[in-house]
């Protein structure tokens, strides 16, 4: 098997479509030094080898179906689909353009875009598919409706600058359906040996001579005596016929039925592929004594005797001049090379054929072996020989460089133009050998590169498929925030609902504060979106040992769809005593951490340490996160409030929760010691209070509001029913047990404080006289008493901060009788002296002892609270 | 120009602008006929034409109006008259568009146009009375749509037509005793009007197309009846068409056509004198000289044939075939009648086949001189265009063939050398291909052809078997006749050589030429029943049979003078064996006896000879021997008078010793 080495060099670039060149319309033609190609579209392109660029780009009417070279008069026949035949002339373009192109740089001018008209029609005819010119001879293939007309013409003018051609002969055959019939027909002329080919254009690949052995039986004698070559044409449907050009169509017994009105003859198809024919051509096989393997001596005088025909799905058909014992002739043998076959040329002693992957050629055998008989095998020659060359649509005739090396033009398939050097190795052909060591260590080396090249591969694939999850899943976080944060100032675009509930349990009740997100934003929260809840509370003064304490909870969001609600509920308890101090601040945000897209070696510039401001409406990276604000409330003891479900006394309510305190001893004792007593059986309820409350009188502290305000505040609360149910109403109106005293119009309740401590609530309606000169203004008094003092001064609170809440500054205020004020401050400043005195005299450690201190302290109290504030 | 009765010089309207561009476009075509420059013609027609169909699609653009159908219509006439001309004959548009402009004539006059077929289109139009100011122009277009009906062989359609023109009813004519004259009558009698003297020009006047369609019609409808074979009526047909307005070619043609009715008919004379007419009318007229010279030969007149033949011949080589007829008539006869049969009629063999023929005439009528020069030119001549005979010549021969009668006239004229170099020619092609053996049976029933196992071993796909007759495959019917040629090529080498008195050479071919013969086998099975498909291999074993008399005898009377006697003998009783009554044969026969001394013998021959009378199969036989051999077989052997004499002399010796009884 002789090697072939190659060398590959890229010429020039053409144009394409993008889909890259279709088979079958692409040329590439040498001659001399100079290369003309024409890849499909309007242009022919002319390159030379020398100069290495482009010297001229002919633009015709139509796409460039097919190119001849006429050597004999140095000009160029071209075909343009649905037009005609044009007649160009191989001169350099610059002496035939009329207005001339400013040559630019020296050496490198620019190529000149000749346009080609009318003037250069030869022959008009819109249906030639392809065409050849043997000797002066023009033969076209045209398309009919369902035939393919074979036409020679003559040129009958004397000159051959201006040739017009004449018909003197036609042919037609029914066209076949099979095969890829957007393919263009072949054409190949075949000389009888003996005749003259001298005169003829030397274009290895299209022009052969055969013996006299094969041609005469294939084609007939009268051919062969009258030395008339034989145009063989091979079709897109498969049929292979030949014509030759000055003898009758072989054999001479007519074929058209005798009826037929049209004068054309049919002619003779010599074979049926059964696929679209590619090329064809004519091989030498059997050597002379003189001859070796390889392109030696002009390729006119090599005779050949074997004729080729490939078809497209790679079926070759040889007809091969057989000597058989008495007699030779023809024989057809098929045999099959691997397809698809884009394109393909044949010269005398070799083949080359280029499917999409590879350009493969095979020679005849230098040393013919002994034929192999089973079919489907080359016996005859070499095995096809790859040329490491993929997707070469154009092949041009193989030419001898000096070196003795063959050149080989090809256009490939994105339509580059390359110069393949094939350097023929001669020599006996040897191969180095190399030992199973040396193979099985190349063999292990090449393993080990897949195996890291593999192994990168997936590690940057990981990586990328990371990052582009990491920008995606930012990109959602932007959206959200942007979202919500746009809508910042008009509506929430995510509601958090904040109650509280109690929950009922078996022996405790806790108090539990349920927040409800609803996403009401176009995204969904997915993974990574926390609903963080900061619970906190300020010290009570009245509470020993308590502390500002603040818990976090953090309730991760798996996945929020739009308009959808997510509830979470926690117990509002204090760590270490158990109690629960009110008021409580919770506030509700969202939160996500960019920790997780941005991976742990991301430095956050922001931390939770840094000194920038915060401010509740900007989102922050606090702690490597984006944190969204969405709701800030504040429970206090009107929300936990809980009543009777009928204002009964009777019924018991559920004991608050005090798990983590242990019962006082006393109360205990002084429990037992009651429920020996019978009678303490209809006051049973009093126990749960404590024991303090049956002897302490309830605490009471009142405050006023003018109606006024109030109705300006509470609008549509006032609409229906009166004032005093409608501040109570109002009043409650966050408690969640509270739906059947909203039910029924009360004025008055009395309710449980999560410490289980009595609460009472009373609106009534009164008239404050002496404070504005008009008259007396009428106004409402909030009583709220309780047996206890946290218990009073916690509700009392809540009062007052939703009062604060409601009532705007006015705009104008009422005139007040400065006297009635000036009453007031003086009482209120009394109080003051009251108090003052006695811390001093607590300073100094008189004999009041704790004891009085806090009663007379009680005392002032509850003067100052009753009666209480006044709010005009 | 301007409309008749305008007053205002710049009366700018559209119907004035559109006649102005009308006339302009028609005086261009017409001045550049009178100037009689044939180069300018085709463009200039395809810019008329090209501008003529602008125009009309102006005109068509707007909606039709009773003011503007007349210059439309006159423009429609103008621009198809030109189409006609440049597409070279009627197609499918055209009818359209008169179906469009006939459309638009009832949408003018605001009659309602449903789903109308072309001829009630006429119909309504013609008897429409309100049309008389358009009669002119219609008539004009009607006058077109004949023509197209015409060409298309519609003559129903077109007799409908013109009787609508002439507002006669149909009705079977009582006159109409020749069916076949109805339409020229109508043509006849079809009363066309005058085209006004306005200011619109026409490309042709209707009187012209008058006497076209006139003309045409004769043509075609005798053309049709001679097809048919009625060659009475279709000469008198045509003779109508003689008087009628045409070119001179067309002249010709009808002339032409004409004599081959006569010659149908059986009167020769009328047919030469016809075509001699026609050729006095126009000289380009080949056709005619082709088909008087088929008639001499008929007639057996061989000096006119060759003459004919030879002025023939000389003219195809002269002037150009295709002559432009530079017809200042648009619409012509030529292209109203395109039909086959003309081209049948009118069919000329080319230069090479016509040298072909006169070199045959030559070589069988004993010219041999010429026939020499005939066959050389041939030769030469075959070389360059080739050989590719066109159908309607029978019996013209292949490529080889060819050759060897030009072997056997140079044999004949004794240029021996240049008759050994042709049959070298044909001996080179063929003897590689001859296969080693070729059986040929000769079957009755059609079954055809079995494939001898030794004749194809170990092909395994064979190209297609393509066969006109059933009895034998076309490879052994090429194998055969690659035998007949290469022996006949090798007999005349041998004949040839042996005049040249190289007779050891001489021997050497004829000896080849027998081994060549002696490989067909034709093997008779079955009843000789069905002899008639298999009439063409009788022959071929008959031209064996008589090509190795031949060989034999050639190569006995060469033993003969190189002193062979005995193989002489053999040889020549072989070959009176293959063809007994050969008077040359015979002598050498009796000649190879009387030396042998076998005085008995050569009596006996020499009697039989005597008495044998010649049959008329054997006439048959030369008759059916192609041309290369008839040669040798005509030559009735001049008898060698001293032998016979001293033939007979021994003869009466011999009986003289028998007394009578």
């Amino acid at each position: 098997m002789a090697s072939h080495l190659q060398k590959v060099k890229y010429l020039a670039e053409f144009q394409c479509p993008v889909s890259g060149l279709s088979a079958g319309k692409h040329q590439v033609l040498c001659h001399q030094s100079d290369i003309y190609l024409s890849n499909g579209s309007k242009f022919l392109y002319m390159y030379n080898k020398e100069e290495k660029q482009v010297k001229a780009i002919y633009e015709f009417p139509g796409r460039v179906w097919h190119v001849e070279l006429v050597v004999p008069q140095k000009q160029l026949y071209v075909l343009c689909s649905h037009n005609g035949i044009y007649c160009v002339s191989m001169k350099q373009p610059d002496r035939l353009v009329k207005q001339t192109d400013p040559v630019t740089e020296g050496d490198r001018c620019s190529p000149c875009l000749v346009p080609i008209d009318s003037d250069s029609w030869i022959l008009q005819d819109s249906s030639i598919c392809t065409f050849a010119v043997v000797n002066g001879i023009l033969v076209t293939v045209s398309k009919g409706q369902s035939r393919w007309r074979i036409k020679v013409l003559q040129n009958v003018n004397s000159s051959q600058e201006n040739p017009k051609f004449s018909q003197i002969n036609q042919l037609e055959f029914i066209s076949g359906t099979t095969g890829n019939l957007s393919l263009l027909p072949t054409l190949c002329c075949i000389f009888p040996q003996g005749a003259d080919v001298s005169s003829e254009h030397a274009d290895g690949h299209r022009t052969f001579t055969v013996k006299a052995a094969l041609f005469s039986p294939l084609f007939g004698l009268d051919a062969a005596m009258l030395n008339s070559p034989v145009v063989l044409c091979g079709f897109p449907d498969g049929q292979v016929c030949c014509v030759p050009l000055k003898a009758l169509s072989f054999p001479t017994m007519h074929f058209s039925c005798p009826d037929m009105k049209d004068q054309t003859p049919r002619g003779m198809i010599l074979y049926h592929l059964e696929q679209s024919v590619v090329f064809i051509g004519a091989l030498r096989f059997h050597q002379g004594d003189s001859e070796t393997g390889g392109h030696h001596g002009m390729i006119d005088d090599i005779v050949c005797d074997c004729i080729v025909v490939v078809g497209h799905q790679g079926k070759m058909l040889t007809i091969k001049l057989e000597v058989k014992e008495e007699t030779q002739g023809p024989a057809y043998k098929e045999h099959h090379l691997p397809g698809p076959i884009a394109c393909g040329l044949c010269t005398a002693s070799s083949v080359y054929y280029s499917t999409p992957s590879d350009l493969f050629t095979f020679s005849i055998a230098v040393n013919q072996r002994k034929p192999d008989s089973s079919p489907g095998v080359l016996p005859f020659v070499s095995p096809p020989v790859s040329l490491n060359l993929c997707s070469a649509v154009a092949l041009s005739t193989p030419t001898e460089t000096s070196e003795g090396e063959t050149e080989l033009v090809a256009l490939s398939f994105k339509g580059r133009l390359m110069v393949c050097n094939l350097s023929k190795d001669t020599s006996e052909p040897q191969h180095p050998r190399m030992t199973s060591a040396q193979a099985g260590q190349k063999i292990k080396d090449l393993l080990a590169g897949i195996g890291s090249v593999s192994e990168r591969v997936s590690l940057l694939k990981n990586a990328v498929t990371q990052k582009n999850r990491s920008l995606s899943q930012l990109n959602q976080v932007i959206n959200v925030s942007c979202a919500l944060l746009s809508h910042q100032d008009l509506r929430q675009p995510s509601s958090c609902v904040i109650t509280a509930q109690w929950n009922r349990l078996l022996t405790q009740d806790p108090l539990f504060i349920s927040c409800v997100l609803e996403n009401k934003t176009g995204y969904s929260l997915q993974q990574g979106w926390t609903l963080c809840v900061h619970v906190s509370s300020s010290s009570c003064p009245y509470i020993a040992d308590s502390v500002t304490s603040a818990v976090e909870y953090s309730f991760p969001i798996i996945n929020l769809l739009p308009q959808d609600k997510m509830e979470v509920s926690f117990p509002l308890t204090h760590e270490r005593s158990g109690r629960l101090v009110l008021p409580v601040t919770i506030s509700c945000s969202l939160f996500y951490s960019l920790k997780e897209i941005l991976g742990k070696d991301v430095a956050c510039p922001w931390s939770a340490n840094s000194q920038t401001p915060q401010s509740s409406s900007v989102a922050l990276l606090e702690k490597g996160g984006i944190s969204l604000p969405l709701k800030e409330c504040d429970i206090d003891t009107l929300h936990c409030l809980r009543f009777r479900r009928d204002q009964d006394p009777k019924v018991p309510l559920p004991s608050a929760h005090r798990s983590h305190l242990p019962p006082d001893p006393v109360q205990i004792f002084l429990q037992a010691l009651l429920t020996q007593n019978k009678e303490a059986e209809a006051s049973n309820e009093k126990d749960f209070q404590g024991v303090g409350a049956l002897y302490m009188r309830p605490l009471v502290a009142s405050v006023r509001v003018s109606t006024e305000l109030l109705e300006r505040g509470l609008q549509e609360l006032c609409a229906g029913s009166n004032v005093c149910c409608a501040v109570l109403q109002w009043l409650l109106a966050d408690n969640t047990e509270a739906d059947t005293v909203k039910a029924q119009n009360l004025c008055e309740v009395q309710g449980t404080d999560p410490d289980g401590k009595d609460v009472h609530l009373r609106v009534t309606e009164v008239s404050v006289d002496d404070v504005c000169p008009t008259g007396p203004v009428p106004a409402v008094e909030i009583q709220i008493g309780s047996p206890s003092l946290a218990g009073m001064s916690g509700a009392h609170q809540a009062v007052i901060r939703r009062l604060q809440r409601l009532v705007s500054p006015i705009s104008h205020s009422p005139d007040l009788r400065l006297k009635h004020l000036q009453q007031l401050i003086t009482d209120r400043e009394m109080l003051l002296k009251e108090v003052q005195s006695l811390r001093d005299s607590m300073c100094l450690r008189k004999e009041l002892g704790s004891g009085a201190a806090a009663e007379k302290l009680l005392g002032l109290y509850e003067r100052l609270r009753n009666p209480g504030l006044l709010i005009l | 120009m301007e409309a008749p009765g305008s007053a205002s010089l710049h009366d700018s309207s559209c119907l004035n602008l559109w006649t102005e561009e009308n006339n302009s476009i028609i005086s261009r075509w017409r001045a550049v006929i009178a100037s009689r420059n044939d180069s300018m013609l085709k463009p200039t027609l395809r810019q008329c034409h090209r501008a003529l169909s602008q125009l009309l699609r102006k005109i068509q653009g707007l909606p039709a109006a009773v003011p503007s159908l007349s210059l439309e219509l006159t423009v429609l006439y103008n621009t198809l008259v030109f189409q006609i001309n440049v597409a070279d004959g009627f197609t499918d548009e055209d009818s359209r568009e008169i179906e469009h402009a006939l459309f638009r004539v009832l949408d003018a006059r605001g009659l309602v146009r449903g789903e109308m077929s072309i001829e009630e289109l006429w119909q309504k139009i013609l008897l429409n009375t309100n049309m008389q100011q358009l009669a002119p122009v219609v008539h004009r277009l009607a006058g077109l749509q004949g023509a197209l009906w015409l060409a298309a062989n519609q003559l129903e359609k077109l007799k409908f037509l013109f009787e609508a023109l002439s507002g006669t009813e149909r009705h079977t004519a009582p006159s109409s005793c020749e069916p076949d004259r109805d339409i020229l009558m109508l043509l006849s009698t079809w009363n066309v009007p005058h085209d006004e003297t306005n200011s619109l020009l026409l490309a042709q006047t209707s009187q012209d197309l008058k006497a076209i369609l006139y003309t045409a019609a004769a043509f075609l409808q005798g053309l049709q009846l001679m097809e048919e074979g009625d060659s009475r009526a279709a000469a008198g047909i045509l003779q109508e068409a003689v008087a009628g307005l045409c070119s001179r070619r067309v002249l010709a043609e009808i002339y032409t056509s004409i004599g081959c009715c006569c010659q149908r008919m059986g009167k020769p004379q009328m047919a030469l004198q016809y075509w001699k007419q026609a050729l006095q009318v126009d000289f380009q007229c080949l056709s005619a000289l082709y088909q008087s010279l088929v008639l001499f030969r008929h007639l057996e007149k061989t000096d006119a044939e060759l003459e004919a033949l030879s002025l023939l011949h000389k003219a195809l080589e002269g002037s150009s075939q295709g002559a432009s007829s530079t017809s200042h008539l648009l619409v012509g006869v030529e292209l109203l009648v395109q039909v086959p049969s003309l081209t049948s009629v009118l069919a000329v063999p080319n230069g090479s086949e016509v040298k072909y023929l006169l070199a045959r005439r030559c070589l069988q009528t004993g010219r041999i001189e010429e026939a020499v020069e005939h066959y050389l030119d041939l030769m030469a001549v075959l070389q360059e265009e080739g050989w590719q005979p066109q159908e309607f010549l029978h019996g013209l021969p292949r490529v080889p063939e060819v050759f060897l009668e030009a072997t056997s006239a140079l044999l004949q004229r004794e240029q021996h050398q240049d008759a050994l170099t042709v049959s070298e020619k044909i001996v080179s092609r063929i003897i590689d291909l001859i296969p080693n053996r070729l059986t040929i049976l000769l079957r009755s029933d059609d079954r055809g052809e079995e494939e001898q196992p030794e004749q194809s071993p170990g092909v395994k796909s064979s190209p297609p078997q393509l066969t006109s007759s059933p009895a034998l495959s076309h490879e052994k019917k090429e194998s055969l006749n690659w035998i007949l040629w290469a022996s006949t090529a090798y007999l005349h080498q041998g004949q040839a050589l042996a005049h040249l008195s190289k007779h050891k050479d001489a021997v050497t071919q004829f000896s080849r030429c027998i081994n060549l013969l002696f490989k067909v086998q034709f093997i008779r099975t079955g009843t000789a029943s069905d002899e008639m498909a298999q009439e063409g291999l009788y022959r071929q074993e008959q031209v064996l049979q008589a090509l190795k008399s031949l060989a034999l005898l050639g190569r006995g009377c060469q033993f003969l003078q190189l002193g062979k006697d005995k193989d002489a003998l053999r040889d020549l009783q072989l070959s009176l064996q293959a063809n007994p009554g050969h008077s040359e044969a015979i002598q050498n026969l009796l000649e190879v006896l009387w030396r042998l001394g076998r005085k008995q013998e050569a009596a006996m021959y020499w009697q039989k000879f005597q008495s044998a009378s010649v049959p008329a199969a054997a006439q048959q036989e030369r008759r059916a021997l192609p041309l290369y051999l008839l040669s040798q077989s005509k030559k009735s052997f001049p008898l060698d008078e001293a032998l016979t004499g001293k033939i007979q002399d021994y003869i009466s010796a011999i009986t003289e010793d028998v007394p009578w009884p």
